[in-house]
């Protein structure tokens, strides 16, 4: 089993704190490689966060990781992608956890919809 | 066989024309009530959409781009008032804690709003939370970058009008 270590500064200003915007996920995405990662099953991924991340929105979450969840489907894309935030301070953890669950959500709701009420007056 | 055969000819023949015109009389009025019960079906569809889920979540929906905007300004000015090492570790917490409570907003009504949308119409919630989507991304990069304060608070009113009006020229589109 391989593991790859991708690392988020790379994919932002170092100036900047915070990860925002879909072209910018999509870009990052580009950076890591993302989609020969995906196709080699024998790879896990660990994604880490740097000291100075203050938000990770959902936007940039779709452009970096919604194909890879897409493709994967939520039980392999969570044990190909693991998320350290380790060097994240404390208090900062938290906030980050939300975001990653509020881009992950985004995910499933965009895969799983299917115009219920709509089919109704069809 | 043949006379037979002759006999019905004849008969065609002369009464072509009303024979085709009562096939075409025939053939307009099932078009006639197919499209009318097509057009029935989306006049209700869209009286459902317009009294189920839009008027009745008017009011919640002003009231989140209100409080929104209040946030946002409370956020820019308090964010803003910090000017010296930004990036040290205690200024880091107070941005973060500032733009997840930006986000919590996203996270409330309008999520919900949101769901009720996605089951109804699959592109229009994608139109919709992209549009939220973009004013959040638009706010936290302007918050996480050094600039004029008074630039960005003027560049916010256009941005946030931009917003909403994005927003309603989207949900009135199904009607």
């Amino acid at each position: 089993m391989n593991e790859k270590i991708i690392d988020l500064a790379q994919a932002k200003k170092s100036s900047s704190t915070a990860y925002a915007g879909r072209p910018e996920g999509e870009e990052a995405r580009k950076i890591f490689k993302l989609d020969s990662i995906d196709k080699d099953k024998s790879i896990k991924v660990e994604v880490v966060f740097p000291p100075n991340t203050t938000s990770l929105n959902p936007s940039f979450f779709l452009g970096l990781f919604f194909k890879s969840y897409k493709r994967l489907g939520k039980k392999r894309f969570n044990d190909k992608f693991k998320f350290n935030l380790n060097s994240v301070e404390v208090s900062i953890k938290e906030n980050i956890r939300k975001d990653i669950s509020d881009g992950i959500e985004e995910c499933e709701r965009t895969i799983n919809s299917n115009n219920s009420i709509r089919a109704l007056f069809k | 066989m043949f006379e037979f055969s002759f006999e019905i000819y004849e008969v065609s023949k002369e009464n072509l024309v009303d024979y085709l015109g009562t096939i075409l009389v025939l053939i307009l009025f099932i078009i006639e009530r197919v499209l009318n019960g097509r057009n029935q079906k989306k006049d209700s569809e869209r009286n459902w959409y317009l009294n189920v889920i839009v008027q009745p979540n008017l009011e919640e929906l002003k009231s989140f781009f209100k409080n929104y905007k209040r946030v946002t300004i409370e956020s820019f000015k308090y964010l803003y008032s910090f000017t010296p090492e930004k990036n040290n570790k205690v200024f880091l917490n107070i941005k973060s804690k500032e733009f997840d409570r930006i986000k919590d907003l996203r996270r409330g009504e309008i999520e919900t709003f949101l769901l009720l949308i996605n089951s109804f119409d699959v592109d229009l919630y994608s139109s919709l939370s992209t549009v939220i989507r973009d004013m959040e991304d638009w706010i936290i990069k302007k918050a996480d970058e050094e600039l004029d304060i008074e630039e960005v608070l003027y560049d916010f009113e256009d941005e946030y009008s931009f917003i909403v009006n994005e927003f309603m020229k989207h949900l009135y589109k199904p009607i």
